[in-house]
């Protein structure tokens, strides 16, 4: 069975390049593109990481983030940013991200990463 | 297709413009349009290297069809393959013109009794895959990769022509070209930047000599400056040709108005009592001291004008030229004002200041006598919005 993550960002584009980069570790992926369909997405599945953008419209990330470790205090949360500034990063680990990707991301980062965590 | 009539006349077009733009983001959509437009592509893009942090960040993909890449998302350290085909001296696959993923297939061919080299050309498949790259053209500056473009599949899904890939070797070239020319122009421009901040520390220093030799005056060319360059936001526009050049010399000229005085002997500027008229004579001589003394410099030019002429009188009752009217420079003219209100705002050594309200009546009554009215009517301006 595939590992399954969750990829949100508010980009269409952004989550279908990170879904089929993702394919290619054969890693599955379901893509959102707001926190509310994250969240409903979150709910209803079981995802081994969740990529989580920051700067999303509607709920912010910092509050899908919250939601998510509420309901599922082991989730394995990735935020990803524009800017990240160093207050900023650790209030997200301090939130219960497990780490963070600062745009424009590295891939082989992300690939060591993802590896990594699931 | 455009190019395909002349595709090295419509380079030469295009490389025109790009010498013009100074920015790294608009060059790369400038460049990734022309490509898209001229060769019938999927999709375009490219990586910028960035000397700084030896990485290469995507700047613009785009495409009629298929993968749109998102910009500025991701980025690729100088060991991504990618970067290593082009740059790996050691690699005996290395070339530097381009290189077709249709290629790569032969290259393992050929090299099948080389595990590694063929494990890297998997590498090398796999990245450009993710990319979604049929060809990638680099862009060399000396011996360093500056840039890489990446094209998708033609949309008739025909090979690419050599007259293609000439086409984008000349223009990734002429990015090189370009980027190497905007980084030149950020330098200069950052130098200039330092050396007018270098000028203006000095000329703020010299104000400052002037201004303690004369102790009722403390601070009064900068209270000048600050004035004059409210004044001349109250301006009319249609008066001024080169606002900025303008104010830069104003605040310049404003500082230094009384330079002059540094030839003036401390007893007579301090004196509490009336000046002799010989005493008068000589402090009347300041403005034109001062021109001497920022005569010899080119860039004070404009600025000297301001030293030169900030006594004299609209009615030509000045000194020490006694100019009148439009023949007094329009610089001058705003110290003038600025200069007049913050006199009589301090104490001097034979008075007191006087009221602000009892000012602005004088500036306004010497409208057309002492001072330009074009600029009485800045300065009440000005007072009416409480900028002075």
């Amino acid at each position: 069975m595939n590992k399954k993550v969750l990829i949100v960002d508010d980009e269409e584009e952004i989550v279908a390049f990170m879904a089929r980069f993702l394919k290619r570790l054969n890693i599955d992926s379901v893509t959102a593109i707001s926190g509310e369909e994250a969240l409903n997405y979150y709910q209803n599945d079981k995802f081994d990481c969740v990529f989580l953008d920051i700067h999303l419209g509607g709920i912010n990330g910092i509050e899908v983030l919250k939601k998510i470790k509420k309901s599922d205090p082991n989730a394995k949360v990735i935020v990803i940013t524009g800017s990240i500034s160093a207050d900023n990063k650790e209030n997200v680990i301090s939130l219960g991200a497990i780490d963070y990707l600062q745009k424009p991301i590295d891939l082989a980062d992300l690939k060591e990463k993802i590896l990594n965590y699931i | 297709m455009e190019y395909k009539k002349d595709f090295r006349n419509y380079l030469s077009k295009v490389a025109k413009q790009m010498i013009l733009i100074h920015d790294a983001n608009l060059l790369s959509k400038l460049v990734i349009r022309s490509v898209t437009r001229s060769l019938d592509v999927n999709h375009a893009g490219l990586f910028l290297y960035n000397k700084n942090n030896q990485e290469y960040i995507i700047k613009v993909s785009r495409g009629r069809k298929g993968l749109k890449i998102p910009v500025g998302f991701t980025k690729i350290k100088n060991t991504n393959p990618i970067i290593e085909f082009f740059s790996n001296q050691n690699l005996s696959v290395n070339h530097r013109e381009f290189l077709l993923l249709s290629h790569i297939k032969n290259l393992k061919e050929e090299n099948k009794q080389n595990k590694e080299l063929v494990a890297f050309l998997d590498d090398l498949e796999n990245e450009m895959s993710l990319y979604r790259a049929d060809l990638i053209v680099p862009g060399f500056f000396r011996k360093e990769l500056m840039v890489v473009f990446f094209i998708g599949g033609k949309t008739d899904n025909y090979d690419f022509t050599d007259d293609d890939i000439e086409f984008l070797t000349v223009l990734a070239s002429d990015v090189v070209m370009a980027i190497q020319n905007a980084q030149l122009f950020e330098d200069i421009k950052q130098q200039l930047d330092v050396n007018k901040q270098l000028l203006l520390n000095t000329v703020e220093t010299l104000a400052t000599a002037i201004d303690i030799k004369n102790a009722y005056t403390h601070g009064h060319a900068e209270r000048v400056m600050k004035y004059s360059m409210t004044l001349v936001k109250y301006m009319p526009r249609n008066l001024i040709t080169d606002l900025k050049s303008f104010e830069d010399s104003l605040k310049i000229s404003a500082l230094l108005h009384d330079i002059g005085k540094i030839g003036i002997p401390e007893d007579i500027l301090n004196k509490p009592t009336r000046l002799s008229e010989e005493e008068i004579d000589i402090v009347r001589k300041h403005p034109s001291m001062g021109a001497e003394i920022l005569e010899p410099i080119d860039e004070f030019q404009i600025a000297n004008l301001g030293v030169k002429f900030h006594h004299e009188k609209y009615d030509g009752s000045g000194y020490p030229y006694g100019l009148s009217g439009d023949n007094i420079p329009l610089i001058a003219t705003i110290i003038s004002v600025a200069d007049a209100y913050d006199a009589m705002m301090g104490d001097r050594p034979y008075r007191k200041g006087l009221q602000k309200e009892q000012v602005i009546k004088e500036i306004e009554l010497n409208k057309n006598k002492q001072f330009h009215p074009i600029v009485v009517d800045a300065f009440l301006e000005a007072v009416s919005n409480n900028e002075i």
